[in-house]
């Protein structure tokens, strides 16, 4: 019976089940790019809260990776200057010029892929300085410079028509357009210039500065009007699952009142277990919004809680909409119904109960609920002098298990040290990727830093050749179903975890059964049976361990704002995960750790791999 | 209960929990030792040789023997009985401070379970050693237990310092109830041997054990 609870669950989060193997596919080729251990060169993703960010992010890293390809060459060139091509050297300028422009837009848009590019830009562009400044002193050199001076001296006129066109345009309001034409006459000006010092560019350059300084002030400013509306009406539509939660329940919750069944608007039917399913998964769906919402209002310069209230109302709105729920059906159910009923909905408020996480307020709910259940078993007469005899005839060995467990737990524990503490340690990286003479080696630099300090593909090679190996722990683990490949370490602020599952504990989870006099004909009549049978069933464990074995950093943004609707395992229900400090969003990062388990702790036993 | 487990030198006597233990303990040694001296004290005042001392000795310590066994039963026998669970480990443990047997029936097709609990459910500072025998039966009352082996997990801890050991997965204790006594309300049982597995992983070899349960009301 139990387990075909559990096939329908998962059977209803199936769509789910696909959209979080996406978001957390173990090891491999993970659907989303960003620098990992197989991929340290993937580009940071972007969250696209303002249309065209990934667009944009996948140019200007095209330009690094093209850039970088030339500047890698001209080191190697560089002691025959005759060597460096002209062509090569003219196009890394104009594209440089553009894609540090681009980069400053990514960071307007509030893309931590800007942070990422923009000093690798100015680096490679410094660099192409260097090298152009050696190339003129070649006769290829100088030849290039007379053909140049030539093209610059009789372009003038064109270009004072150009920026007068622009000129006009940007009067228009046609920011954008300004910035397409600045942009074009910009490329071709910069590419040029690069052959020559500053002071040797006024008789060819017009007032195209001055054009563009203004410009870019007046685009910049409608940008920003136009991005905050954008952002407004992002974190809306967020939030709009939570505005129209409590309502939307009410309607269900009403309609048990006078019946056994609730009818949504598209005239599906629900059982009382089912409406609840109903109304937590979409407390789950709105929670999820708000956490959205929240790391938007962070990421565009709001503050990191200011929806703390909201979360705090819709989980109020929430767990009293269960217990409501409860009331209406222990009021309306039939004597012979009652112990079905109870034992589903004990099942689905253990699985909300773990999802809330250790917190008091959960357990506060749990025993309110309790009180709401005691109603519905009191319908049935011999029900509750049976719910005491199995309280009592179970209790104890659940008890010694539970301890027998967390002290075998401690002892593992002992062998790995928590994730969270690796990641923050010290130690000297050896960097394959960093080019030489960058920063000193010998430095001893934070494992996993918490906001971008170096360009991403540096960061995540360090951090990953100091991780992938080691064996740590996590002290939490949830499953989204029992079917889910895939468990999840909710985030901390600096990490999260995919652990790769199954892991084999059906052994000890028949044991358990055995323990708790359940079978398929009789189930758990206590919440901490249901729960003990639930979470080992399901995969929510209490700690769980394993070998690092891939390493993922991402935008701290882009994770929290692209978060899928399943991803609500990520944070505690009802609670805002951790959020970096006010201002900090834009340049944050987080590591993805994918780990590979040799213990899980159920709670009530513990598996060890052999 | 032998008088050998109530060594007291016996290491256990040492851990907490065992406070009650520890006054019987004190009480009971006292006495048994005031009475060795003074017949010691009397036989070396009356000036004997080193045999008739040795001999003298050893009368004491029978003495001693007598009266200490006789004083255990005047107190056991004024007190209601508690039941005990004795296991013969090595090193050897204490038998536990009280024992309640209990055969709960759910009445919903469950069997039944019995259990066996050496310390009291209810409160939360448990005695040690404290031990839980659990296991079910088709037995429907305690009455008819008697002659009856049922297989039991055992969870023990024989001190608050120490991990707690539990049958391992299929390998459980086998109780063989031989008798009630009705006036007493006590069962008595004995248990075969069994291996249990620490939580460190180490094993305890239990070479058997007996035991006497107070009959509880069950369900």
């Amino acid at each position: 019976m139990m387990q075909q609870k559990l096939k329908s669950h998962a059977k209803s989060l199936r769509t789910s089940v696909a959209l979080l193997a996406m978001f957390v596919s173990p090891f491999p080729q993970a659907a989303m790019a960003n620098p990992s251990t197989r991929a340290p060169m993937e580009p940071l993703d972007t969250h696209g809260t303002i249309a065209g960010a990934a667009e944009l992010a996948a140019s200007c890293y095209a330009v690094c990776r093209r850039v970088q390809t030339i500047v890698d060459k001209m080191q190697e060139q560089q002691t025959d200057p005759r060597k460096l091509s002209g062509q090569e050297l003219r196009a890394s300028a104009g594209q440089l010029w553009k894609g540090i422009r681009d980069a400053k837009h990514l960071k307007l848009m509030g893309e931590t892929a800007g942070y990422d590019v923009e000093p690798q830009l100015i680096r490679l562009s410094q660099a192409i300085s260097r090298f152009s400044s050696m190339y003129i002193g070649t006769d290829e050199g100088q030849k290039l410079r007379q053909k140049l001076t030539v093209k610059l001296t009789r372009g003038v006129p064109q270009l004072v028509k150009g920026l007068q066109s622009a000129e006009k345009t940007l009067a228009s309001g046609n920011h954008e357009g300004f910035n397409q034409q600045i942009e074009s006459i910009g490329i071709e000006l910069m590419s040029d210039f690069n052959f020559f010092y500053s002071e040797e560019t006024p008789p060819f350059r017009a007032n195209f500065y001055d054009v563009q300084a203004k410009g870019d002030g007046e685009v910049s400013k409608a940008r920003t009007v136009q991005y905050l509306g954008e952002v407004k009406r992002a974190i809306e539509k967020q939030l709009a699952a939570s505005k129209a939660f409590p309502a939307s329940a009410a309607k269900i919750t009403d309609q048990f009142k006078q019946g056994t069944t609730a009818t949504l608007a598209d005239g599906k039917s629900l059982s009382t277990a089912e409406a609840m399913d109903h109304i937590v998964s979409s407390w789950e769906v709105a929670s999820v919004g708000i956490i959205r919402a929240q790391a938007i209002e962070a990421t565009f310069g709001g503050s990191p809680d200011s929806l703390g209230e909201e979360m705090s109302t819709l989980k109020s709105s929430a767990t009293s909409s269960v217990i409501s729920l409860i009331d209406a059906a222990a009021a309306s159910t039939t004597t012979e119904n009652v112990r079905q009923l109870h034992s589903d909905l004990m099942e689905h408020l253990s699985i909300v109960h773990r999802r809330m996480g250790s917190g008091t307020s959960g357990r506060e709910w749990v025993t309110a609920c309790g009180a709401s259940l005691d109603k519905l078993v009191a319908k049935d007469p011999a029900y509750p002098a049976q719910i005491a005899a199995y309280r009592k005839a179970v209790s104890e060995p659940l008890a010694w298990r539970k301890l027998y467990a967390s002290e075998k737990a401690a002892l593992i524990l002992a062998t790995l040290p928590p994730a969270r503490s690796l990641l923050i340690e010290k130690s000297v990286p050896t960097p394959k990727l960093r080019p030489k003479g960058t920063t000193p080696f010998s430095t001893a630099t934070t494992i996993a830093p918490s906001s971008l300090s170096d360009p991403s593909h540096w960061m995540i090679d360090e951090t990953s050749s100091r991780l992938v190996g080691k064996y740590i722990s996590e002290d939490k683990m949830l499953r989204l179903s029992p079917t889910t490949k895939v468990g999840m370490v909710p985030f901390d602020g600096l990490h999260y975890a995919a652990v790769v599952l199954p892991i084999p504990t059906e052994a000890e989870t028949a044991e358990l059964r055995r323990l708790l006099l359940t079978t398929d004909t009789h189930r758990p009549l206590t919440f901490d049976a249901v729960n003990a049978i639930s979470a080992a069933t399901m995969g929510d464990y209490a700690g769980v361990g394993g070998e690092i074995k891939a390493v993922t950093m991402e935008a701290t943004s882009t994770r929290l704002i692209t978060l899928p609707d399943v991803a609500y395992l990520l944070a505690p229900l009802g609670e805002l995960p951790p959020m970096p400090e006010h201002g900090q969003m834009p340049a944050a990062v987080c590591w993805r750790l994918d780990i590979q388990p040799t213990w899980a702790h159920p709670t009530y036993f513990n598996y060890q791999a052999k | 209960m032998g008088s050998d487990t109530y060594s007291p030198h016996d290491p256990y006597l040492d851990f907490d929990g065992g406070e009650l233990m520890k006054d019987h303990w004190f009480l009971f040694n006292f006495r048994c030792w005031l009475v060795a001296a003074s017949v010691l004290v009397l036989i070396l005042s009356s000036g004997c040789s080193r045999d008739e001392l040795k001999q003298a000795y050893e009368d004491a310590k029978v003495k001693t023997q007598e009266l200490a066994s006789s004083t255990k039963e005047a107190v056991e026998a004024q007190l209601p009985a508690t039941g005990a669970v004795t296991l013969r480990t090595t090193p050897a443990m204490p038998p536990t401070t009280g024992a309640t047997l209990e055969l709960i029936s759910i009445g919903d097709g469950r069997p039944s379970v019995l259990q066996v609990t050496s310390y009291d459910p209810g409160n939360s500072t448990k005695t040690y050693p404290s031990i839980l025998l659990h296991g079910t039966t088709a037995v429907g009352s305690v009455e008819s237990l008697a002659g009856t082996k049922i297989q039991c997990d055992m969870y023990l801890r024989v001190s608050r310092t120490m991990p707690i050991a539990i049958t391992a997965n299929g390998k459980p204790a086998t109780v063989t109830f031989s008798g009630i006594n009705a006036e007493e309300k006590t069962i008595t049982a004995t248990i075969e041997p069994v291996e249990l597995i620490g939580s460190d992983g180490k094993s305890i070899q239990v070479l058997g054990g007996d035991l006497v349960a107070v009959i509880g009301g069950g369900n």
